[in-house]
C-alpha cells in the first residue's frame, strides 16, 4: 500500500465526524486536507485558535466537560511540550475524553530543527497515568487507531505520521490487540514502533544470515503496554527494539522497565535516536541514520 | 437577600474560617478574607445556579471555577452553612485524608480541580463555546481569579479568544487585593488602564468595591445583560475584616495563635453585631 498514514487516520475520523453533531475539531493553526469536507460544512465546529496552545487545551477541556467530542490536532512537539500542564491537569486530571492527534512523530519534520522533532514526547506523556498512547505506523494501524480513539471515553494521545513509508516487508499482519505480528513470534523478537519497518527488516535479514529466526512485532499501543506484549516478553530470551524516539523517551524505557519489574531474564538491545536536541537539517532518513539508527548497519549481531 | 443579610453571613464565614484555620497548620487567610463577600453573594444571593446540579457533563448548568483555590476554606465554610458539608467534614481540613488546601471535584459542587493559576478563563471559554454551539445561551461560565493571575500568559490567550468569539456568558471576577505572596501589586503594565485594554479585546470591564454587597450584586446584573465577556474588577483588601490582618503580606499564609484568634473573633463579632443592629 502506498497511502499516507495521516490521511488514513483523518479520513476515518472525518467520516465519523460528519454524522456526529458533538464533534469539534480544534487546532493551533494547522490545516488538514483530509478534513476539508467537515471544515466546509461545519465551520463553527472547526476552530483554529491560532498560536496559543495553552488555551487550545483548556478550550478542549471545557468543551469536553460540556459533552462535546473534541479532537485536537497540530504539530506533535507543540501539542505536548508547550501545553503539558493543561493536558496534565485539565484533560488527564479531569479524565476527559479528548483526542490529541499529534502530527509528526520522530524526525518527520526533519528540516525544521529540534523544536519540531517528536522524539521526546513519549517520555513526557507517559508520565500521565490517565492517558492512552497510540503510535500507528502504517495505513492499517492508522485506521485501527482512529477507530479506537473515536470509541475511547478517556484521554487519548495518537502520534500520527505523515507521508508514505515502507510497509508490507513482512509475511504477516496479524493484529492481536495493541500490536501486530509481522513475523511469527520466536524467543528472539524484534519490536518496533512507528514508521521504522525498514530498519526492523534490516535487523531481521541480518539475523537470518547468521541462522537466527526472529519474530517481528509492530507495537502500536505504547501505554499501557498491551497484555499481548507482556506475555510475549515473558516468553522471550532476547528482544531488539527499534524506534525513532530519543533513547530516554520511548518504548526502550517502557519495555525495559517492565522486564526489570517482572524480573525477566531477557537480553535487550535497542536502536533509538541519540539523546540529543539535533541541530542539523536534512532528509529524514539521513538524520535517522546519522543520529542513532545507522548503528543497525554496523552492529555485529551474534 | 438584603445587603445587610449578606454582610452578616460574610462575617460569619470569616469567623468560622478563622476557627478552622486555627485547628490546623494554617490557611491562606489574607486571600480568603478578601474574596469572602463576593463568594457569599454568589452562593447566597443566587444570581447563578451554582448548587443546582453537581457537574452533569452536558453543558446545561451555570459553572463556577474558583481559580484562587487556595482560598478554599471560605468555600468549605459556605458549604457547611448550606448544610452540604457536616461540621466534622469541615474540620477535617488539614487532617490526613481530609479536605485539601486546594479544591477537588470530589467535594460537592466543585466544578474543577484547582492548584495551578491561569487556566480557568480558558476552561470557561470552553463551557461558553459549548453553550453557543448548542444554541443555548442560558448558562454562565464564571471564574474568580486573584489579581496576580493575570500575569499568566495563558489568561491573555483566553481573554483574546473570548473577545474574538464574543463569548458573552463568560464572567471573570478579579479579586484585586493588590498583594501577591510577597509583593504589592500596583497598577503595572497589566492593570494600568485595564478597562481600555479589555475594551480593545472585546470585553466589558466593571470596577467595584469588592466588599460592598450592593456593588457586587449590581455588577452581576450588568454582566448578565452584557453582550460581551465581562471582567468584574473587585477592589478588595487582603485580610479584610480583621484589623491586624488587613493589607499585611504576613497573612498570605499563616496560622493564627490562640491570642490572635481571640482578638480577631472579638473584631468580627463586633462587626456582626453592628450589622444585626
Amino acid at each position: 500500500m502506498n497511502e499516507d498514514s495521516r490521511d488514513q487516520f483523518f479520513e476515518l475520523v472525518e467520516n465519523h465526524a460528519l454524522s456526529d453533531k458533538n464533534v469539534v475539531f480544534l487546532t493551533n493553526d494547522m490545516d488538514l486536507f483530509s478534513l476539508k469536507h467537515f471544515k466546509t460544512r461545519y465551520p463553527e465546529r472547526f476552530i483554529n485558535v491560532g498560536v496559543s496552545e495553552q488555551n487550545l487545551m483548556n478550550l478542549a477541556a471545557g468543551l469536553a466537560e460540556s459533552g462535546k467530542k473534541v479532537i485536537v490536532f497540530g504539530i506533535l512537539s507543540f501539542l505536548t511540550t508547550r501545553c503539558f500542564e493543561q493536558i496534565k491537569l485539565n484533560i488527564c486530571g479531569m479524565k476527559l475524553p479528548v483526542i490529541i492527534a499529534g502530527i509528526g512523530p520522530g524526525l518527520a519534520f526533519s528540516f525544521d530543527g529540534s523544536s519540531h522533532h517528536g522524539i521526546q514526547d513519549i517520555g513526557l506523556m507517559r508520565t500521565l497515568p490517565e492517558l492512552l498512547i497510540l503510535n500507528p505506523s502504517d495505513p492499517y494501524s492508522s485506521k485501527k487507531c482512529a477507530e479506537i480513539a473515536l470509541e475511547f471515553k478517556s484521554p487519548i494521545y495518537v502520534r500520527v505520521d505523515k507521508g508514505v513509508h515502507s510497509s508490507g516487508l513482512f509475511s504477516s499482519n496479524e493484529d492481536i490487540g495493541g500490536l501486530i505480528i509481522k513475523e511469527k513470534v520466536q524467543t528472539i523478537n524484534i519490536i518496533y514502533t512507528g514508521t521504522v519497518e525498514n530498519y526492523a527488516n534490516t535487523i531481521f535479514q541480518k539475523l537470518r544470515k547468521i541462522n537466527k529466526q526472529a519474530g517481528v512485532i509492530n507495537l502500536y499501543q505504547i501505554k499501557p503496554l498491551p497484555q499481548s506484549l507482556k506475555l510475549l516478553l515473558h516468553d522471550s530470551t532476547e528482544i531488539i527494539i527499534v524506534e525513532e524516539n530519543s533513547r530516554n523517551s520511548g518504548i526502550y524505557s517502557i519495555v525495559s522497565q517492565f522486564i526489570i519489574d517482572n524480573a525477566l531474564n531477557v537480553k535487550v538491545t535497542a536502536f533509538t535516536i541519540d539523546d540529543l536536541q539535533i541541530k542539523e537539517y536534512g532528509e529524514r532518513h539521513w538524520l535517522q541514520e546519522k543520529y542513532g539508527l545507522g548503528q543497525i548497519y554496523e552492529y555485529n549481531f551474534h | 437577600m438584603t445587603p445587610i443579610d449578606l454582610q452578616i453571613i460574610a462575617n460569619t464565614v470569616r469567623l468560622e474560617v478563622l476557627r478552622v484555620a486555627g485547628t490546623t497548620s494554617g490557611g491562606h487567610l489574607g486571600g480568603t478574607f478578601s474574596c469572602i463577600d463576593i463568594l457569599v453573594n454568589l452562593y447566597f444571593n443566587e444570581d447563578f445556579d451554582l448548587l443546582k446540579s453537581n457537574r452533569n457533563h452536558d453543558g446545561k448548568t451555570d459553572r463556577f471555577i474558583f481559580s484562587k483555590g487556595h482560598a478554599c476554606l471560605a468555600y468549605y465554610v459556605i458549604l457547611y452553612l448550606k448544610g452540604i458539608l457536616s461540621r466534622s467534614e469541615l474540620y477535617s481540613f488539614g487532617a490526613n485524608g481530609g479536605l485539601g488546601a486546594q479544591l477537588d471535584t470530589d467535594v460537592p459542587f466543585v466544578d474543577w480541580n484547582t492548584g495551578s493559576l491561569g487556566h480557568s478563563i480558558g476552561l470557561c471559554s470552553g463551557f461558553a463555546l459549548a453553550s453557543k454551539l448548542n444554541n443555548n445561551q442560558a448558562y454562565y461560565a464564571i471564574t474568580m481569579i486573584g489579581d496576580s493571575e493575570l500575569g499568566e500568559g495563558s489568561t491573555w490567550e483566553a481573554i483574546s479568544f473570548c473577545g474574538d468569539m464574543k463569548l458573552s456568558k463568560v464572567i471573570v471576577i478579579v479579586d484585586r487585593n493588590r498583594l501577591s505572596v510577597t509583593t504589592r501589586l500596583e497598577d503595572d503594565s497589566i492593570y494600568f488602564k485595564l478597562e481600555n485594554k479589555l475594551k480593545l479585546f472585546g470585553w466589558e470591564l466593571i470596577e467595584i468595591d469588592g466588599h460592598s454587597q450592593t456593588d457586587i450584586s449590581r455588577s452581576f446584573l450588568i454582566s448578565k445583560k452584557s453582550n460581551k465577556p465581562t471582567m468584574i474588577l473587585a477592589n478588595t483588601i487582603k485580610g479584610k475584616g480583621v484589623s491586624f490582618m488587613e493589607n499585611n503580606a504576613k497573612w498570605h499564609h499563616g496560622r493564627p495563635t490562640t491570642t490572635e484568634i481571640s482578638e480577631a473573633e472579638k473584631e468580627l463579632l463586633e462587626l456582626i453585631n453592628g450589622n444585626l443592629r
